[in-house]
């Protein structure tokens, strides 16, 4: 479709809504700095080259960013075996165990396309914040809701447990 | 510049030999677009060269997954609208401002920024967009600005042609009524 056609289009559905917006359309009176987009592609270029120069660790796994959960993870795995050992620990695991068994199984009814490794490994590598994970997830990969957006948000919740949990955690470092 | 189809540049992205040069080709082609969805979501010259980087890098990271499922441009403007609107909800944490004060913010942006050089009209008429909740923003822009078709812009934003049609209809309301008084 041609850029008259297209403006017509727009131009004339604000007609039909009585608007004149219509004769404003073609300019919003942003400006950018002279060369700017003969410039951009080189700098994120030049940043993509930076990123994939960064030297890989021998323990790729121990980044600080992966390091932060790795920690969390085993906080939280320690308290939560202290708990059970407080408490009745049959009835505890598996209330914890069935948690997670539940939320998962929701999550591959309603979105066939769940990769589990993708999502392990999109929290590994996040900086945990729930908009980050939510945004990495989003895009493109998975369909998007707002139940999923809830149930995100309810794993993000249990990120420590979810993301690092230590079956998971080592397949993936396997 | 060669001018290849999205599903051209996917295809040397994936089958060809180098990636990074189809990429490079892939940011050539819409760059434009998307930066100027960022600039007039979030105002500023300086914010939105920022934002427009972290888009095409998250592109680039997040290319290798990608399933097609969508087309390439709507993929990179949701991309794009995520990244606004998340940057724009930080900001006003981090500034620790109310949604009513967000608007002036940005308003005063405007009216810093130098390169900013609209008439009094558009500017008139992006203050008045700057009174909108942030998506409907970027739904009447995207139609308003992009003339983007309903079909592709419920693909960016997530949501169904009638609540589209519907929003950019009070948006335009809203503008209108703004302007007049």
């Amino acid at each position: 479709m041609g850029d008259k056609e297209k403006y017509s289009e727009t131009a004339r559905e604000l007609k039909q809504m009585n608007s004149r917006l219509g004769d404003h359309q073609d300019d919003s009176g942003f400006r950018v700095p002279a060369s700017y987009f003969d410039e951009l592609p080189q700098t994120i270029g030049e940043r993509i080259r930076q990123q994939q120069e960064i030297p890989a660790s021998s323990f790729p796994w121990l980044s600080y960013k992966r390091l932060i959960p790795l920690v969390a993870g085993v906080l939280l795995l320690g308290a939560l075996m202290f708990s059970l050992l407080l408490t009745d620990s049959t009835e505890r695991y598996d209330d914890f165990y069935a948690m997670e068994q539940h939320i998962e199984q929701e999550l591959f009814a309603l979105y066939p396309g769940y990769e589990r490794e993708f999502y392990y490994e999109v929290i590994m590598d996040s900086d945990i914040t729930s908009d980050d994970i939510l945004f990495e997830l989003e895009f493109g990969i998975f369909d998007y809701s707002e139940d999923y957006e809830d149930l995100l948000e309810l794993m993000f919740e249990n990120a420590g447990y979810y993301g690092i949990d230590s079956r998971y955690l080592l397949s993936y470092l396997d | 510049m060669q001018h290849y189809s999205d599903d051209e540049l996917l295809k040397l992205f994936f089958d060809g030999d180098n990636p990074n040069y189809a990429f490079n080709l892939i940011v050539r082609k819409h760059q434009e677009a998307v930066y100027w969805h960022v600039r007039r979501l979030v105002i500023s010259h300086e914010d939105a060269n920022d934002i427009v980087q972290e888009v095409f890098l998250k592109a680039w990271k997040a290319l290798p997954a990608f399933r097609g499922d969508a087309a390439l441009f709507t993929w990179l403007y949701r991309i794009a609208t995520n990244e606004s609107l998340s940057f724009l909800k930080k900001k006003k944490r981090r500034a620790l401002i109310s949604l009513r004060d967000a608007d002036k913010q940005l308003e005063e942006t405007l009216e810093a920024d130098v390169y900013y050089q609209g008439s009094d009209i558009q500017k008139k008429i992006q203050k008045a967009i700057l009174k909108l909740p942030e998506k409907q923003r970027a739904v009447f822009n995207l139609r308003y600005y992009d003339e983007m078709k309903y079909e592709d812009m419920a693909e960016v934003l997530s949501t169904t042609v009638g609540a589209l049609k519907a929003s950019y209809h009070h948006a335009v309301k809203k503008i209108e009524k703004y302007i007049m008084a």
